[in-house]
């Protein structure tokens, strides 16, 4: 039975390997709409691996989509963040946007709390998290069929860093707060509405943090911290479910202050 | 006499009940934004009000719980006419949850038995704009000072002249993004025996100003004289900038207030109810803007500067500038800088901060340039543009150009990382190079993640579940350890049971019967089996409350066991078989007496 569930198993992980393999050779041929799909297909199926996200970013940045390229470094960054290639490429596509927007921070709780984990994988992060919580309950176990002096202590402090380990790897899971601009020119308005005034514009590649979504509309800050509404189809979220972007519009009308 | 007074009254209790009840809806303003709570009032009238229903509206969401509350009666006489009117006032808090019109519809009312409903009404529901900044609070209630009039001032006061309520703008006529001051001026007297205060907190609603984009100054509190009376005067400052062309609006800013008062005719007190007239501005459209204005409106002051003057290849330099003016904090631009042939320019650090009077604004823009060629670099001029309301022109402002000598590294091989924005160690140069790095084509086993919740919650609460199992034996472990009544009460059965069983094996079937019952009743009530008796096992049965008819049964067993055991008389097999039979049926009675008798303890403990 097990060997049966191996070969299936190895039989699947052929199938996505052939696929990411077949995608990589479209790329060189120079076909990226092939690449992109084929990248795009493997992610749909929940292939999650940074190095997809890595790959498909290239293949936008190639075929001329800046926003869905930087969102696609972003994703590949946030599963590895000791990815140097996706850190790099992700640093020349910045430099290639309009406003070079630097990346809004997180949220304040997380950079007081969690100021140890931008740097570990999103993968690390969770098995910790396991190791640890087994351990606490492990030794909560012992202690209650042996009791052994400063037992009690340990399991506490794992029990805590099993909390924190707990709640960064959910931090790294829920990463739906950024976002990037796919379109060349996303107007931001006051309220969520395409008659309202437009309050500034984001460019393609431009990463924002959205903090509320209502009826297709995203409410966005950068990381001047300016603040408006954007039509939600006009991001790439960066996080979960990795969605598909849009192809990016070209620009329409005037940019720039009050309108 | 009495006759005519008891008909007065009945007459006039009958006209105050042919008074019919009313009910109104009342809403605090009809253009709300999204978001930003107000305030809905039900007023009604009647002996008997019932709370409303309050429906679900599409577009809003009304708490079904009042906030506010009150109640009074009102006696009044027209024309000889005497009335008492009781009326409710329920306020309820509510909030928009999207733009365009909303109908609240009829809210119905049971008042005096009767179903009424207040008229729809419907409101205008405009976006949010921008975060609300804190509202300065005045004091809620001002108490009367000793203050001295001015010998010339007229000694008699209105109640119009104890608190009154001011609106005014420095300008109706201003450019698409030009700062207007709007000033609120609450007035409120300062005599003896008069007290004026707020009734709501906050104490004074803001006007809407749809089509402004709106900064709140710092409240400013003041002592005044007027007509030869001193008022407190709190005044509150917002500056408007206009987001649109055409003619807008201020709409009125509203106080809700209280004064009493010690007048010729005793205390009495008086409510405010007071809105400021709404203020129109004509707003004009900026000119054609030259090439790289962006947006900026106001008065600004431009100031660019370079670190140094030399560096070495690949080492940066660093360009500040500094923009400092009044205008519009959230629609300031920054100055553009032109592009630089041979340099690695990094991302900008931006810094906006808003100064104290709320209007004034500092933005600071920052980059490391990093040349990459050695020889002479120039940052070309920078310039910044403008539009000058007061001078109703662009004004354009420029620093540089600036020049800066490269020199050339001493180590052309070692790569440097450039982009990043902390200063490269001197001297270790290369240029990183123009294109992206290429495609990765080894990633190891790919294979679907997909984790699916319920997997999860078994992974996560397989160690909870495993350590209270744990708890749980380790408890009872304890208890058998520690309490050997229960321990033997607990195995009582199964030992009974695995003698019976070797009765009939036994030499002496009588004395092994005669142990195992006498033994299972010993381990059931924690007593000595040695040397019990039919009679001890009788009595013993009968104080702990067993069926005196199942004591009879394994006194009588017992007893059949003992004659036999000492008349030395053999028990036939059927004999010994009827005596297992009877033993096991009064042994399985004992076991249900208990549990029952446990039960009914359980039971009463619940109870009591």
């Amino acid at each position: 039975m097990m060997a049966w569930i191996s070969i299936a198993v190895l039989a699947g992980a052929n199938m996505y390997n052939q696929a990411f393999d077949q995608a990589n050779a479209a790329y060189d041929a120079g076909d990226y709409q092939t690449a992109i799909d084929a990248y795009e297909q493997l992610i749909s199926e929940s292939v999650v691996h940074p190095v997809v996200f890595f790959n498909l970013g290239n293949a936008y940045y190639r075929s001329g989509c800046l926003g869905a390229a930087v969102a696609n470094y972003e994703r590949a960054l946030q599963l590895n963040p000791r990815a140097e290639d996706a850190r790099e490429n992700l640093d020349k596509c910045v430099r290639e946007t309009k406003q070079q927007l630097a990346r809004p921070r997180p949220p304040d709780w997380e950079q007081s709390l969690l100021f140890w984990h931008y740097n570990l994988p999103p993968r690390v992060t969770r098995l910790t998290a396991i190791i640890l919580w087994f351990l606490f309950w492990s030794l909560l176990a012992v202690r209650l069929v042996r009791p052994i002096r400063f037992f009690r202590h340990a399991a506490l402090g794992v029990g805590l860093l099993a909390l924190a380990f707990g709640l960064s790897a959910w931090t790294k899971a829920h990463t739906d707060l950024y976002a990037v601009a796919v379109d060349e020119q996303v107007p931001v308005h006051y309220g969520t509405s395409e008659d309202e005034t437009v309050r500034f514009y984001l460019y393609a590649g431009d990463r924002v943090l959205v903090d509320r979504r209502e009826k297709g509309w995203a409410r966005v800050m950068t990381s001047d911290d300016e603040r408006g509404w954007v039509k939600q189809d006009a991001l790439a979220l960066v996080g979960p479910p990795y969605e598909r972007p849009r192809p990016p519009r070209p620009a329409t009308g005037n940019s720039g202050g009050v309108s | 006499m009495r006759w005519i007074g008891y008909i007065g009254v009945m007459a006039f209790a009958g006209f105050c009940a042919a008074q019919e009840p009313t009910v109104t809806l009342r809403v605090e303003r009809r253009t709300v934004q999204v978001n930003v709570p107000f305030t809905i009032s039900i007023e009604a009238t009647g002996t008997n009000v019932e709370d409303p229903v309050i429906p679900d509206v599409d577009g809003l969401r009304i708490g079904k719980v009042p906030t506010s509350e009150a109640s009074r009666t009102s006696i009044s006489m027209v024309n000889m006419r005497s009335s008492i009117v009781r009326i409710r006032e329920m306020g309820y808090d509510a909030v928009a949850t999207r733009t365009g019109e909303v109908r609240i519809p009829p809210i119905t009312i049971r008042v005096d038995g009767k179903v009424l409903q207040t008229q729809p009404a419907v409101l205008n529901v405009v976006a949010e704009r921008g975060p609300r900044p804190a509202r300065p609070q005045p004091p809620a209630q001002t108490l009367p000072r000793p203050r001295r009039p001015s010998a010339e001032k007229d000694s008699e006061l209105t109640w119009d002249d104890l608190a009154f309520f001011t609106s005014t703008a420095d300008k109706t006529e201003a450019y698409q993004g030009e700062p207007i001051l709007l000033r609120l001026s609450l007035w409120c007297i300062l005599a003896d025996g008069v007290a004026v205060g707020s009734r709501t907190q906050p104490p004074i609603k803001y006007p809407d100003s749809q089509g402004f984009y709106a900064a709140t100054l710092d409240p400013q509190v003041s002592q005044q004289e007027r007509n030869g009376w001193s008022y407190e005067v709190t005044e509150l400052q917002q500056c408007l900038f206009p987001t649109t062309t055409g003619q807008l609006t201020i709409g009125p800013a509203h106080w809700e207030g209280m004064a009493r008062a010690l007048t010729r005719f005793g205390a009495q007190q008086h409510s405010y109810s007071l809105d400021t007239d709404p203020i129109v501005v004509n707003v004009r459209p900026l000119p054609t803007p030259p090439e790289g204005f962006s947006g900026s409106v106001g008065d600004f002051t431009f100031e660019a500067t370079v670190n140094r003057n030399e560096t070495i290849q690949g080492s940066p330099v660093t360009l500040q500038m500094k923009l400092k003016g009044r205008g519009n904090p959230s629609a300031t631009g920054e100055p553009q800088l032109p592009h630089i042939d041979g340099v690695y320019l990094s991302d900008p650090q931006k810094d906006t901060q808003q100064l104290g009077d709320g209007i004034s604004v500092e933005k600071t823009v920052t980059y490391l340039i990093t040349p990459l060629e050695p020889g002479d670099m120039t940052i070309p001029e920078i310039t910044f543009s403008y539009f000058d309301p007061r001078a109703g022109s662009y004004k354009t402002l420029a620093q540089g150009p600036f020049a800066v000598h490269v020199l050339a590294s001493a180590e052309p091989d070692r790569r440097v990382l450039v982009g990043e924005n902390v200063p490269v160690p001197e001297g270790s140069v290369s240029v990183v190079g123009e294109d992206i790095h290429p495609i990765v084509t080894d990633a190891g086993l790919l294979r679907p993640r997909r984790t699916p919740v319920p997997a999860t919650v078994a992974f996560f609460s397989g160690p909870v579940i495993a350590y209270a199992s744990l708890a749980l034996w380790m408890r009872r472990k304890r208890r058998f350890e520690r309490d050997v009544g229960f321990a033997r009460g607990y195995r009582a059965k199964s030992r009974a049971h695995a003698r019976l069983r070797a009765v009939e094996r036994a030499e002496q079937p009588s004395e092994a019967l005669y142990h195992a019952l006498s033994g299972f009743i010993a381990d059931k009530f924690n007593v000595s089996e040695a040397g019990m008796t039919s009679a001890d096992a009788e009595k013993l049965l009968a104080t702990r409350g067993i069926d005196a008819q199942v004591a009879a049964t394994v006194s009588k067993t017992l007893r059949a066991c003992d004659r036999a055991r000492y008349a030395d008389a053999r028990l036939s097999d059927d004999e010994v078989r009827a005596l297992i039979h009877a033993a096991s049926a009064a042994m399985n009675d004992i076991e249900d007496a208990l549990k029952h008798r446990r039960k009914s303890a359980h039971a009463q403990g619940e109870n009591s």
